[in-house]
Order: structure tokens, then sequence, then C-alpha cells
């Protein structure tokens, strides 16, 4: 017998993976899009091809995330799924994600910091921004990883 | 999360009950996961967790963990 508790933790890992692919295909995509603008590819049809692929990882990276917000607005207005998924063990994952988000924020830092030494990085919104992606991504990719391993 | 010393017979008991980790874990208000999680020894749960499992099963919080060197019952 399944209960509404494990087929709702099913589906919330299943959206989970969806967003975590396509994090690691943004991620990916934003850096071979970084170095072609360098190398002045993304005028091309190759960096077109990249910029859409981008747009489709980005955009389904939005409706995880919306669909993960409805889920979280779920588990608030029944007691019992809250109570489940406010158990300790998740907890800890949890805390053990943020960690992991604030490890991921600090070396998209350091990337761009390295690279700023050889190529010209003049644009500072960008780096926060992705630095803030980047973080939400590890933060969500590390809990997801975590609870699957165990 | 580390792996610690402590054993359990989570899974005697819940077979002396005849639940499935799904019922107990409804019954102690938390995920299958977790409860898979403290019975293969992956997790070790905090005290509450552990009364609220001996709890339901109706038994001393002793009769379902014991420390690694200890013998069980």
């Amino acid at each position: 017998m399944t209960t509404g508790i494990e087929q709702f933790d099913r589906k919330r890992l299943r959206i989970l993976g969806v967003y975590v692919a396509s994090f690691v295909a943004s991620v990916i995509l934003s850096l071979v899009r970084f170095f072609f603008r360098a190398s002045g590819l993304n005028q091309q049809l190759v960096g077109t091809v990249v910029l859409a692929s981008l747009g489709i990882t980005l955009a389904v990276m939005v409706v995880c995330v919306v669909r993960l917000a409805l889920l979280a607005a779920r588990v608030n207005r029944d007691p019992k799924l809250k109570a489940a998924f406010a158990d300790e063990m998740l907890l800890l994952l949890d805390a053990h994600a943020w960690r992991a988000a604030y490890i991921g924020t600090a070396v998209t830092l350091l990337f761009f910091a390295i690279v700023s030494s050889f190529y010209p990085v003049r644009d500072p919104l960008m780096i926060a921004l992705t630095s803030i992606v980047v973080g939400a991504g590890v933060q969500r990719a590390a809990f997801f990883f975590k609870y699957r391993s165990l | 999360m580390t792996s610690k010393p402590l054993k359990n017979t989570l899974k005697v008991h819940r077979a002396m009950h005849n639940w499935t980790q799904e019922e107990l874990a409804r019954q102690v208000s938390v995920t299958r996961k977790t409860i898979n999680t403290v019975e293969n020894g992956r997790y070790v749960p905090s005290v509450f967790l552990a009364l609220k499992i001996a709890r339901a099963f109706g038994v001393p919080v002793e009769a379902l963990f014991q420390l690694d060197d200890m013998p069980v019952d």
C-alpha cells in the first residue's frame, strides 16, 4: 500500500530531479556561452543553438520551481504532510544542502575572480545573479543527491 | 547522518506488529525514507524520534535501540 505521503514524496523528488538535471545543463550551457562570447561564437548559429537550449533549461527550471512551490503550499495546508515533511532527517539534509549552497556560491565567485584574470568580465550584475542561481541550484542538487543516496 | 555504533530492532518489531515502513512512518509522522534510514543504521534518530517510535510499538526505547557493544535482550 502506498500512502499519500509516499506518493507526494515521490512526486516531489521527481520534480526535484528534473530541476537538478536542468540546472546542471544550464550551468554547462552558461559556461559554453561565456567562453563563446570571448571568442565571438555567440553571433553564429552554434551560439544561437546554445542560447535557445539555455532558454529551454531555464524555462524548465522555472516550471519546476513553481511546481515545487505549489507542493510546498500543499504541505503547509495539510497537517499530516506538514508533520511528515518537517521530520528531523529532512531538516538535517536541508541544513547540509544550505551549506553546499554557500560553498557553491563561493566557488562561483572564485571562478569569476580567476577567469577575470584571463577574460574581460565587466558585468557585476551577471556575476551576482549567476552566483545566486548557482547557489540555489546547488542547494537543491545537494538535497536531491543526499536524499537519494540514503 | 554518520554511521554510529547503534543497533536497532525496528525490523523485528515491525514484523511483530505486521507493519510496513510506511505504516510506522505514518504512526510517528515522518517519511518512510526516514524510517528506512533509521532501520538500516544510516541515520541515528534524535531522542524525540526514538521515543516516538518506541511509543508506537509500546516498548521501552532500550528494546529498540542498543549501543553496538551491548547485548540485545
